[in-house]
């Protein structure tokens, strides 16, 4: 058991830090793109559907493991799921829950320095140089060192910044640091959102040729339901997934987030309100700045081409040449580029603080030592990610981190909160210090519909991805496969690395506490 | 932009701002439902 652990400062820094770990590069990027190709605001039916039922009885599920691991010095799933249950195995499952933020941490880390680059390129009006979509395209690659010839040192140089800063802030600790954090990024994330919505929503009819692509028509291209897309499984399924990945749930971060909140504090009504503040940046602002910019400038069809471009595509080429047509577009394009940034390192930051928590809760470590240990191995960790991007590095971590092991890690949390914790227990401890009462129903959905909607989701990824993934089937080129190998093989030497860990870690606490 | 996005957007976006009122208004009020009364949280 480790010294005293910190608490949060107030209430409102837990939920600002909480939002902050949930508003990230998705909610601008991914959630307007998949909101425009799957029914526009028929969409929001299933979109709402899966808040009420899957995402918000997960985010609850988190709060109440994670606090209740708390009052027993354990900030991490090995500590917490050991606390509520008497398996050993329990603490080895627990690593799924401090695997998975490292894993998106090593590459989201990087993406997020591409932002801050970017900012750089946009207020120095290097990234307006007459480029068209292919210049662009060019030009980030040229960045990410992928292009024939382009040095690798600039993007580098904004990726070791980028990681300093970040480690700055956990060095800080979880009051001093990541609460002061988030208590000034996320207002200024919101204000500068409202800034480019507003932009993008005053626009009018830029061109008087093309009267078409005015702004009422941008909206309506976003928000006119197509109600045929939900005769379509797989626009409910795209719904769900949604809403799993904004709200940050099955990462592990809001386990460890939750794990500060003393006792006797709310978690009911914090958990709901962080999961608003996400809403409103994800539907309001995010659904507001880059589609409608888009179909204003690019017509329906190429505003189309932008929401399947991908997330890197939307956010690196579309949006600056989006920009690039606007009056002083160096401003706007730079304030896109610090928003991403704000959005990342909010996110980022709550990546770390779960290894931190497990390295300072089960090794009894001081913040220094920890920060300075896992600084050296995530900076390590990120160096097959800056030089093997070309390869598809990138998308393996991304699948197996950032999608895959967040699904088990939250069916393993339901699992446990429905039959290890119990459910009574858990409904108990969730209203501990609560300033709501949860309605009723939710006893049904949590037991019931929480469960069967992950596994419905699990089925259809694995169906969907996970046959063809395993087996690199859409991989053509043989050199990039083997990279994708490597991938693999580090997780796994992280994921073996990390259960060593534990198993040293509960020797020595069970060494000291025979001593004793 | 048809009436029916008009509605679509309109609901999306009230229910998100409805959200945020009530629960940082239920956060001023303080009120901890376990020190309210004798009401059982277990319903």
């Amino acid at each position: 058991m480790s010294q005293q652990r910190e608490k949060w400062g107030s209430k409102l820094g837990v939920i600002l830090a909480v939002a902050g770990s949930a508003v990230g590069l998705g909610n601008f990027l991914r959630f307007p793109a998949k909101a425009t190709l799957n029914g526009g605001g028929a969409f929001m039916i299933p979109y709402f559907v899966a808040f009420l039922l899957l995402g918000i009885p997960l985010m609850w599920i988190e709060w109440t493991l994670g606090r209740y691991g708390g009052k027993f010095g354990h900030g991490t799933a090995p500590g917490i799921f050991d606390s509520i249950g008497k398996n050993r195995l329990l603490k080895y499952i627990g690593a799924l829950g401090v695997i998975g933020p490292f894993i998106i941490l090593i590459y989201y880390i990087y993406i997020e320095s591409w932002t801050l680059a970017y900012s750089y390129f946009s207020f120095s009006g290097l990234l307006f140089d007459g480029f068209d979509a292919a210049g662009m395209k060019k030009f980030l690659l040229a960045y990410q060192g992928v292009e024939e010839g382009a040095p690798i040192y600039p993007a580098y140089i904004f990726f070791t910044l980028t990681f300093l800063i970040n480690f700055y802030f956990i060095y800080k600790g979880v009051k001093g640091g990541i609460e002061k954090l988030s208590r000034w990024a996320m207002p200024a994330l919101i204000i500068i959102a409202i800034i480019l919505a507003i932009r993008v929503l005053t626009l009018g009819t830029p061109n008087p040729e093309l009267p078409e692509q005015s702004v009422s028509n941008a909206l309506g291209f976003v928000w006119n339901p197509d109600f045929s897309k939900l005769l379509n499984a797989k626009v409910w399924i795209e719904a769900a997934g949604q809403i799993f990945f904004t709200l940050s749930v099955g990462i592990g971060v809001i386990l460890t987030y939750a794990s500060y909140v003393d006792s006797k504090e709310d978690i009911a009504l914090s958990g709901l309100s962080s999961s608003s503040i996400n809403e409103f940046c994800e539907v309001i602002l995010g659904g507001s700045i880059i589609i409608p910019a888009a179909y204003v400038f690019f017509g329906e069809p190429g505003a189309i081409d932008v929401a399947k471009g991908g997330v890197f595509n939307i956010g690196f080429v579309s949006m600056p040449l989006i920009f690039d047509k606007m009056p002083l577009d160096f401003i706007f394009s730079g304030l896109w580029f610090i928003l991403l940034f704000i959005a990342g390192i909010t996110s980022s930051v709550s990546l770390i603080q779960p290894l931190i928590s497990f390295i300072e809760d089960e090794f009894n470590l001081k913040r220094t030592t920890s920060t300075i240990i896992l600084g050296i191995v995530a900076f390590i960790a990120c160096q097959p990610v800056i030089f093997f991007i070309g390869h598809g590095f990138i998308d393996e971590l991304d699948f197996w981190g950032g999608t895959f092991f967040l699904i088990i890690f939250a069916s393993v949390e339901v699992f446990i909160f429905l039959f290890v914790m119990k459910f009574k227990n858990g409904w108990k401890e969730l209203h501990e210090g609560a300033l709501i009462r949860v309605p009723g129903i939710y006893k049904f959905i949590m037991k019931y519909i929480t469960p069967l909607f992950l596994l419905l989701l699990l089925g259809f990824y694995t169906y969907q991805d996970f046959f063809s993934r395993i087996f690199l089937e859409d991989v053509k080129d043989p050199v990039d496969k083997t990279y994708m190998w490597g991938a693999r093989i580090m997780i796994f030497v992280l994921l073996i690395s990390l259960l060593i860990l534990i198993h040293i870690a509960w020797r020595k606490r069970k060494q000291k506490e025979s001593s004793i | 932009m048809t009436v029916a996005g008009i509605i679509f957007m309109a609901l999306s976006w009230g229910i998100i701002i409805f959200l945020i009122i009530f629960t940082f208004a239920r956060m001023l009020k303080k009120e901890n439902i376990n020190k309210v009364g004798p009401r059982d949280v277990l319903g």
